[in-house]
């Protein structure tokens, strides 16, 4: 099957290529040697890839909350909205999506750099900046799912909570709340997924900087793999990077769990 | 619930309103100063609209930059793959989800994985692959592991676990083999779901920054947003030249996402899977 052929090729097959990279010290050209966990052992006290481990972190912990919450209340307005107003700003909030990352970072790169003060100049504010970015180009995806899994909540529960005379606050905390947690997990994961990985937004705004105040883990694994060509070292970077993705979104999981479990 | 209070609707529409301009006027902005000259771009405060119009920043754009070879690129690209996607996608998802034989769930299973995978960790192996092959900086080695996606296969398949056998079932008991059902009866009766799918396909490709950027090194086979990072390197403070670079690359999504806006309205489909 050509399907089978292509994924197995260029996704599958990479995977076991790319561990095996990881274990060598790779130039991208001539014969890699052999280095065992080297790379890895590497990583460990390279201290740029701490500093930019911990700029990813910073960037994800205020880029997820803003793309989990931001939607969900704007989706609850959108939800209680009459007709044409809601198609209209359905729309209005999924221009940024359909747009693409690439010209609305070019886009508000350039409108920034007219401030007086600008933000994605100075390091201390730069994170928060491409946080609030990313928040920005990324809210139309979850304001659909959101809507959505609102659509589907049955009508009948709203209106038991009301004759048990539940007021507008009760009836979102004890009926839409429970009703939209798998959602708003949903949106939690993908989220998270694509702030550890941050890459085009970085790319296009920043280059990594000011200095290297902005460079995430994403950004010094393809300047790695494709200016140094340091292929062993960068698929080590790679690895980690997705073992800890993994285990962060693991982790989510089992938080999420108890707070369902309390909420139920 | 309480739907269409006047006071909570006219509440409601100002708060949204409040943060539409948030997206309106950088959309705006950029549409309007790609035609202003010059001296008006920087101006602070920012004025929305031009004084004066005018189309040299268009004219540089394709004379200097191979903007308009990027911009062809990035089009019949962008076409080729998500056709290329939906013929490959609806085989596979066809046999995956109507035939049966020895390694089909891990064959499919393999296909979800595939669209799991961080691209970090295929990059370079994928990238190393194509130049084994001798396909760096070539259309082909662009194309090729973008042939098919596990996101359209997946995609398909949900959608064909829940389309009505029955209709087929005449086809084969007339003798017809499955794949004259496939191409016979499920695709045609399939054309709105697999128009809606061509147009996603479509408007990822024409967003793909990083595998073109690696692949595609020549100036003349740059892909649009490679293209604008070009620019972008170049001319950083030429501001209407850039956002008439942007004005382009976001035309064509818009224009497509105005055009079908209700048939793309479904958020199975656009739960985010894709890159």
């Amino acid at each position: 099957m050509p399907s089978t052929l292509v994924v197995a090729a260029f996704a599958l097959l990479p995977v076991g290529a790319s561990l095996l990279i990881s274990f060598t010290d790779w130039r991208g050209l001539g014969q890699p040697a052999w280095v065992g966990l080297a790379n890895y052992w590497a990583l460990l006290e390279d201290a740029r890839f701490h500093r930019y481990l911990r700029q990813t972190l910073v960037y994800a912990a205020l880029a997820v909350p803003l793309g989990v919450v931001l939607p969900l209340a704007i989706a609850l307005a959108l939800r209680n909205l009459a007709g044409p107003w809601s198609l209209i700003f359905r729309v209005v909030f999924y221009l940024p999506v359909v747009t693409g990352v690439v010209a609305t970072a070019l886009l508000f790169q350039a409108l920034i750099g007219l401030f007086p003060f600008n933000p994605l100049a100075r390091p201390e504010t730069v994170l928060p900046t491409l946080a609030a970015f990313s928040a920005w180009q990324g809210m139309g995806g979850a304001i659909l799912l959101y809507l959505a899994g609102l659509a589907r909540i049955p009508r009948e529960l709203y209106e038991a909570a009301a004759l048990d005379g539940a007021g507008p606050w009760q009836s979102f905390r004890f009926v839409t709340l429970p009703q939209i947690l798998p959602v708003v997990s949903l949106v939690l994961v993908l989220s998270t997924i694509a702030a550890i990985q941050v890459f085009e937004v970085v790319l296009f705004m920043t280059r990594g900087g000011p200095g290297d105040a902005s460079t995430t883990v994403a950004l010094y694994i393809y300047t790695n793999a494709f200016r140094y060509f340091r292929s062993g070292y960068a698929a080590a970077l790679a690895w980690v990077l997705a073992l800890g993705l993994f285990l962060l979104i693991l982790l989510q999981r089992r938080l999420e769990r108890r707070v369902y479990d309390a909420e139920v | 619930m309480r739907r269409f209070r006047l006071y909570t609707q006219l509440f409601l529409v100002a708060l949204l309103g409040f943060l539409s301009l948030f997206i309106l006027y950088p959309f705006l902005w950029m549409v309007f100063t790609s035609f202003k000259p010059p001296e008006e771009a920087y101006a602070w405060p920012p004025r929305l609209l031009p004084q004066e119009w005018t189309l040299a920043h268009y004219q540089a754009l394709f004379q200097a930059i191979p903007v308009g070879k990027a911009l062809w690129n990035s089009l019949w690209t962008s076409a080729f793959l998500a056709t290329s996607n939906l013929v490959l996608a609806s085989l596979a998802a066809y046999a995956f989800t109507r035939l049966r034989f020895p390694g089909r769930e891990l064959f499919f299973q393999g296909h979800v994985l595939s669209m799991l995978l961080p691209w970090q960790i295929t990059l370079i192996p994928s990238f190393l692959l194509i130049r084994a092959l001798g396909l760096v900086d070539t259309f082909a080695g662009y194309l090729l592991p973008s042939l098919t996606s596990g996101w359209a296969v997946y995609v398909l398949g949900q959608y064909l676990k829940s389309f009505p056998r029955s209709l087929e079932e005449s086809v084969l008991v007339d003798g017809g083999t499955p794949y004259t059902a496939l191409v016979r009866v499920v695709l045609p009766l399939s054309r709105g779901a697999l128009a809606v799918l061509w147009i996603l396909l479509f408007l990822s490709y024409w967003q793909s920054f990083i595998w073109p950027s690696v692949v595609l090194s020549s100036p003349d086979k740059m892909v649009l947003p490679v293209a604008l990072l070009a620019v972008q390197n170049h001319y950083a403070i030429n501001i209407p030249l850039l956002m008439a670079g942007t004005t382009l690359m976001a035309l064509v999504p818009v224009l497509v996402y105005l055009a079908f806006q209700r048939a793309l309205q479904n958020p199975e489909l656009f739960s985010g899977f894709k890159g």
